[in-house]
C-alpha cells in the first residue's frame, strides 16, 4: 500500500512537523513537501496533463501552504491534509477555468495540438494506449464527479477527509464515487469493445519504469 | 488484491458492502495504476526544489524586536529635522557631504582671513611689543634703538618699516620679481602699440593726399 488514511500518529508526525516547520526548520518542510508533493502533483497531473504547469501549480500550492503556515494562520487540528488537498483543487480549478475560456473563446491552435497529442497517443504502444483510453473516459465524467475520484485516487484521501474537504455528507460522497466508477467503466467499453479492457486496466503496470514512460509518452 | 493499489478498497472501513463489487473494484484499480503513473511523472528532485522555493518564513518576535531596533537606530543616525518655532515650513534639508562641503569652506575662509590678519596686524604688534619695553631695559641694552617711539613720532618711517618687513619675505620677493617681469611686458607692449598707431597715423594721411587728389583730378577732369 502506497499511501493509507492518515492514522493518529501519522497526524501526530505532521503537527510535529508543521510546529518545526513554522519556527523555521527547513528539513521538517523539506519532509513536508516530500510527503505530500508528488500527490498533489499528481492531482495536478491528473486534470492538466502537463508536467511542467503540474509542477507549477504545485508550487504554488506549496508557497501559498508555507505563508499561511509561517505567518501562523494556519492552526494545525488533524486537518492539514484536508485543507492542503482543498488548497490544491481551487488552484486547480482556477487553472482549468483559464484554459476553458481559453478555448471557448476560440483558440484553434490549442484545439489543434490536444487533437494532435490525442492522435499520437493512439498511435503508441497498448499500454499507453489503455491510460488514453481510461483518461478520456474521465474526461466524460461531470466535474463534480470528477474531482471525487480524483481526490480518492491521485490525492490519496480517504472517503471521511473527501467529505469533509468538499463539505458534503460521507453517504452521498460513496454514491457519488460508486456511480462515477459505474460511468468510467461504460464509458470504457464503450470506446473499446474488447471484454478483457477493464481486467487489463486494472492489472495496472508491472513496474515504476513501465508506468513512468507510459506516462511521460503522453505528456 | 493486486499489489499496485494503494486506497485498499476492499478493506476500507467507511466503505458499504455494497460498494465492493468486483467490477466497480477493479475499475477502481485502474485508477490507482493511472494515479501511480502520474506521481510517477514528477520529476525526481521536483520536492527538494519546491520545498526550497516555498520555505516558510519565520515570524518570529526576535524579528520582530530586530526589526524595531534596527528602525530605532536609523532614526538616530538619521539627521534632525530642521525646523524654527515660529516658521511652520521647515528649511530644505541639503545633503550631508554638501553640508561637509560648506562646513570646509567656511573653515578655509576664517583660515585665509586670520592669516591676512595676522600679516596685515604682526608690524604693528611687534612695534607695540617694542614700545612696551621699559625704559630699563632699553637702558640696558644702549645699542638697541627706541623704534616706537620714533614711528610714532614719524608715521612714513613706520610704514618704510611695515614695507621692509614685508619685503623682507621670500614670497614677497618672489611677487616682487614677477610684477617687474609683467611691468616689463607692459612697458614693450604699449612700445609697440605706440609704434603701431603711429604707422598707422601715417598711412591714413598718406591716403587722405591721394584721395584728395584724384577727386581734384576728376573735377578737373569734369570741367573739361
Amino acid at each position: 500500500m502506497v499511501h493509507g488514511s492518515p492514522a493518529d500518529d501519522h497526524d501526530c508526525d505532521v503537527t510535529s512537523l508543521l510546529q518545526a516547520a513554522a519556527a523555521g526548520d527547513g528539513a521538517a518542510w523539506v519532509e513536508i513537501v516530500e510527503r505530500y508533493g508528488r500527490r498533489v502533483f499528481a492531482l495536478a497531473q491528473s486534470r492538466c496533463r502537463n508536467i511542467d504547469v503540474a509542477e507549477e501549480i504545485t508550487q504554488s500550492v506549496f508557497v501559498t501552504v508555507a505563508a499561511k503556515v509561517g505567518s501562523g494562520e494556519y492552526t494545525e487540528q488533524g486537518r492539514f491534509e484536508q485543507w492542503l488537498f482543498r488548497v490544491a483543487m481551487n488552484r486547480i480549478r482556477d487553472h482549468i477555468r483559464r484554459i476553458r475560456r481559453r478555448l471557448d473563446t476560440g483558440d484553434e491552435a490549442t484545439l489543434n495540438v490536444i487533437a494532435a497529442r490525442e492522435s499520437d497517443a493512439s498511435n503508441d504502444t497498448e499500454r499507453v494506449r489503455e491510460i488514453t483510453l481510461l483518461r478520456s473516459a474521465m474526461d466524460a465524467l461531470s466535474d463534480q464527479d470528477r474531482e471525487i475520484v480524483e481526490l480518492r485516487h491521485h490525492g490519496g484521501l480517504s472517503f471521511k477527509q473527501i467529505s469533509d474537504l468538499l463539505e458534503e455528507p460521507l453517504g452521498t460522497l460513496l454514491a457519488r464515487h460508486h456511480r462515477a466508477l459505474k460511468k468510467l467503466r461504460e464509458t470504457i467499453e464503450s470506446l473499446d469493445s474488447r471484454p478483457e479492457i477493464i481486467s487489463r486496466l486494472a492489472s495496472g503496470f508491472t513496474s515504476s519504469d513501465s508506468a513512468d514512460n507510459g506516462f511521460r509518452a503522453l505528456s | 488484491m493486486n499489489n499496485t493499489s494503494h486506497t485498499n478498497h476492499n478493506h476500507d472501513p467507511l466503505l458499504p458492502d455494497a460498494f465492493n463489487d468486483p467490477l466497480v473494484a477493479s475499475m477502481a484499480r485502474a485508477l490507482d495504476t493511472l494515479a501511480l503513473a502520474d506521481r510517477a511523472a514528477a520529476r525526481p528532485d521536483m520536492a527538494q526544489r519546491i520545498a526550497l522555493a516555498s520555505m516558510p518564513k519565520v515570524h518570529s518576535d526576535m524579528q520582530a524586536s530586530a526589526q524595531t531596533q534596527a528602525q530605532t537606530q536609523a532614526q538616530t543616525t538619521a539627521p534632525a529635522p530642521i525646523s524654527f518655532v515660529h516658521n511652520s515650513y521647515p528649511l530644505p534639508r541639503t545633503p550631508l557631504a554638501q553640508r561637509a562641503w560648506f562646513a570646509l569652506a567656511a573653515m578655509v575662509v576664517l583660515v585665509v582671513s586670520a592669516a591676512l590678519v595676522s600679516i596685515t596686524i604682526s608690524p604693528s604688534t611687534s612695534t607695540t611689543q617694542l614700545a612696551d619695553n621699559t625704559p630699563n631695559s632699553t637702558d640696558s641694552n644702549p645699542t638697541t634703538p627706541r623704534l616706537a617711539d620714533s614711528t610714532r613720532a614719524d608715521p612714513t618711517r613706520a610704514r618704510e618699516n611695515q614695507l621692509a618687513t614685508v619685503a623682507a619675505s621670500p614670497e614677497v620677493e618672489s611677487w616682487l620679481s614677477v610684477a617687474t617681469e609683467m611691468d616689463a611686458m607692459w612697458s614693450v607692449g604699449l612700445a609697440d602699440i605706440s609704434a603701431s598707431a603711429t604707422d598707422l597715423e601715417e598711412r591714413a594721411q598718406t591716403t587722405f593726399a591721394a584721395d584728395q587728389w584724384i577727386s581734384e583730378t576728376s573735377i578737373d577732369n569734369d570741367a573739361i
